[in-house]
């Protein structure tokens, strides 16, 4: 062996490969790592984006869906609404005195009470 | 190599700055108005369908409700085959195709085709689903009752507002504005939000009326019979609450149903007992005694010559149904004469008779509150005749409303206080929150609670033993007043003795009057006498309306009750 340098190996047939003085062993191996963590944060942060991006796409169509729900149910309550106040029409109409009284005496042939069959007593006789 | 990438370069800076040209025109310069068409597209204006208030009868039952209706329009620019879309319309909307066809091939952008559909028009036009063609939500009035009450309710026209009665004097206060929402809706013009609707621009409010249904329908029943038995042209009755005013039925016939007032005559709409007046004979005389008892120059047993039943005053005979002699204040009363009428008219005076028709109200508003009252007639002193203050005196010469007679009766049925009538009782907010309570005014007393009371115990005489015999009620004791009031001839300018008002007024029970009636029929062409028509129509209602009130007996005239230990 000749002189001693600073070479720390043999790469390969013919082939030298230099190190700097002071420079530290193990160098190749940590950049390897921060490449890849590179890379990682990269298509993270795409991912994160596109995440992002889809909740609130999705919010947005959650929000109309809800809007479309809340249209139909308010036309279903207005629709109920509406049935409600047809039904108390229609009661009022039948409850209408005319027909109660027309239905009272010729469909179940009531009559009005004579005088004396009713005896209503004044307030200060009742204990 | 260079030369192709600097093409492509320059291609692309070509098309960039073509779509930066673009970009600049849509953004800044069209940006305006392209974002207004563009919340035009989306944005929707939506109707709101006006929520007019509710009005109730005294116990809470509903008179009148708003119902959301439906009404079809077309945009006649919009369609393409107007025969055809007319043919499909025609059967449905109950209209000739023709007729339809000729409104859809006008120039106008927008007409109504028929307002206020009923629910299965409305569901059929749908079903059409035709272009150009639409159905808009519109606000529609209902009177469940028909025809009860419909001059005290009036009657909402088609744009939501008032016509007549409540429903125009309240009109404000019933709301009904129409108001809009802003929406937005997507490319199929499905709506996906909208605002929040927003707050009436008046508050809106239910009307509670003083009517009393039951009441109402009995008055307006008892009415309809006797105008039909008599074969009268009109009639009118009034029932109120001598102590607070309160008008508890108010019946005019004829009648209509105000759900379908358009093919209402307007004789039938007509509110007669506030517009209409007429002379009111001898029902007058208790307004004649009431002003002498209460001015002490006369006293209820003091006694006057019947002439024998004819009076020459100023030129003219008048002349009485009997020939009487020597009768008391009382037997003037329950016997209506004429002769004795006008020795009292005499005895009382021109100005003092007047300040108590004015006192009681005559000739001037009752005030109450429905719309077209009339004051009715009567002359100042100055303008009477010699044979004024006589005829006067039988209830000649003054006319009167049917709601201002009833009221100036009440005051004689309450103790002497004139109180001003009124239908509405009160008014609720649509959560049921009372926000005005209409409270009883009295107008001014009139007569002393004395001469009140006497002149109530002398027309209990009419009812017993006199002329009002028809209007006896068993177990009650009614003080009324008999009246056939002959009505002048437009033609002839005389008192005709054809036409006639047949009147009685009452109050019932005559010991504690819980309520004052007045029925007046017009021109009745059989039993023209008031003891024969008016009188028993009175007996009828007051019969009935006791029973529903579940007011007890009078006590028998000749037993006084005691407490006994």
């Amino acid at each position: 062996m000749a002189q001693a340098s600073p070479v720390i190996g043999v790469a390969g047939a013919g082939v030298r490969i230099a190190v700097r003085p002071g420079t530290r062993l193990g160098g190749r191996s940590r950049r390897t790592w921060w490449e890849w963590l590179n890379s990682v944060s990269i298509v993270g942060l795409c991912l994160l984006f596109l995440a992002g991006a889809l909740f609130y796409v999705w919010q947005h169509i959650y929000v109309v869906r809800q809007g479309y729900e809340l249209e139909r149910l308010r036309g279903t309550h207005a629709k109920l609404v509406q049935e409600n106040k047809m039904l108390r029409l229609e009661a009022g109409q039948l409850r209408s005195l005319r027909r109660v009284e027309e239905i009272a005496r010729i469909r179940l042939g009531m009559l009005t009470p004579k005088p004396g069959q009713v005896v209503l007593l004044p307030e200060s006789t009742i204990q | 190599m260079r030369a192709r990438i600097l093409a492509i370069f320059l291609i692309l800076l070509l098309g960039l700055s073509g779509i930066g040209v673009k970009v600049f025109g849509i953004q800044i310069r069209q940006g305006d108005r392209l974002a207004e068409r563009a919340a035009r597209q989306y944005l929707r204006r939506l109707p709101l369908v006006s929520r007019r208030g509710t009005i109730y009868d005294r116990a809470g039952r509903e008179l009148a409700v708003s119902l959301r209706v439906s009404s079809v329009f077309a945009e006649p620019a919009e369609i393409q085959d107007p025969a055809e879309t007319a043919r499909a319309l025609a059967p449905v909307l109950g209209q000739s195709a023709k007729e339809i066809q000729t409104r859809l091939t006008t120039n106008k952008t927008f007409v109504w085709l028929q307002r206020q559909l009923e629910p299965r028009q409305a569901d059929a036009i749908s079903d059409l689903n035709l272009k150009g063609v639409g159905l808009a939500p519109e606000s529609r009035r209902f009177y469940p009752r028909q025809e009860l009450a419909s001059h005290v309710l009036g009657m909402v026209g088609l744009e939501d507002r008032g016509l007549e009665g409540v429903e125009v004097l309240y009109d404000d206060l019933l709301g009904g504005k129409p108001q809009f929402v802003v929406a937005q809706q997507d490319a199929l013009g499905r709506l996906v939000f909208r605002q929040d609707e927003p707050a009436p621009q008046a508050p809106i409010f239910d009307v509670h009326l003083t009517i009393d249904e039951v009441l109402q329908y009995i008055a307006e029943r008892e009415l309809a019979r006797a105008v039909e038995r008599s074969g009268a042209k009109t009639g009118s009755v009034v029932v109120l609450d001598p102590a607070t005013g309160e008008i508890l039925a108010l019946a005019n016939q004829p009648s209509f149903d105000p759900n379908s007032y358009k093919i209402a005559s307007s004789a039938a709409k007509r509110n007669r007992a506030t517009t209409d007046y007429f002379e009111p004979g001898s029902i007058f005389k208790v307004i004649l005694a009431a002003g002498a008892l209460e001015e002490g120059v006369i006293r209820p047993t003091d006694q006057f010559f019947g002439e024998n039943g004819a009076i020459e005053v100023g030129g003219v005979t008048i002349r009485d149904h009997g020939k009487y002699g020597w009768i008391s204040v009382r037997e003037i009363l329950t016997q209506s004469s004429n002769v004795g009428a006008i020795k009292i008219g005499q005895k009382l005076g021109k100005s003092l008779f007047y300040h108590y028709i004015s006192g009681f109200g005559f000739g001037s508003l009752t005030g109450i509150d429905l719309p077209g009252e009339t004051p009715g007639m009567i002359r100042r002193p100055k303008g009477w005749s010699g044979l004024s203050l006589s005829v006067l005196s039988m209830g000649q010469e003054v006319s009167v409303t049917p709601v201002q007679f009833a009221t100036a009766f009440a005051a004689l049925a309450n103790g002497g206080t004139l109180m001003r009538p009124h239908v509405v009782r009160g008014l609720r907010t649509q959560d049921g929150t009372l926000v005005r309570r209409i409270e009883p005014v009295v107008v001014r007393r009139v007569i002393s609670e004395q001469t009140a009371r006497t002149m109530l115990e002398m027309l209990t005489g009419v009812v017993d033993e006199g002329t009002g015999k028809a209007a006896a009620v068993p177990g009650y004791s009614v003080a009324g007043k008999t009246g056939t009031a002959q009505k002048v001839d437009p033609a002839t300018g005389r008192y005709s003795h054809r036409k006639i008002v047949a009147t009685f007024i009452g109050a019932i029970p005559a010991e504690a009057p819980r309520l004052v009636i007045l029925v007046a029929i017009d021109e009745p062409e059989t039993l023209r006498w008031g003891g024969s028509i008016a009188a028993p129509t009175f007996r009828e209602i007051a019969q009935d309306a006791m029973k529903y009130l579940k007011v007890p007996p009078s006590p028998p005239r000749d037993v006084r009750l005691v407490h006994a230990n």
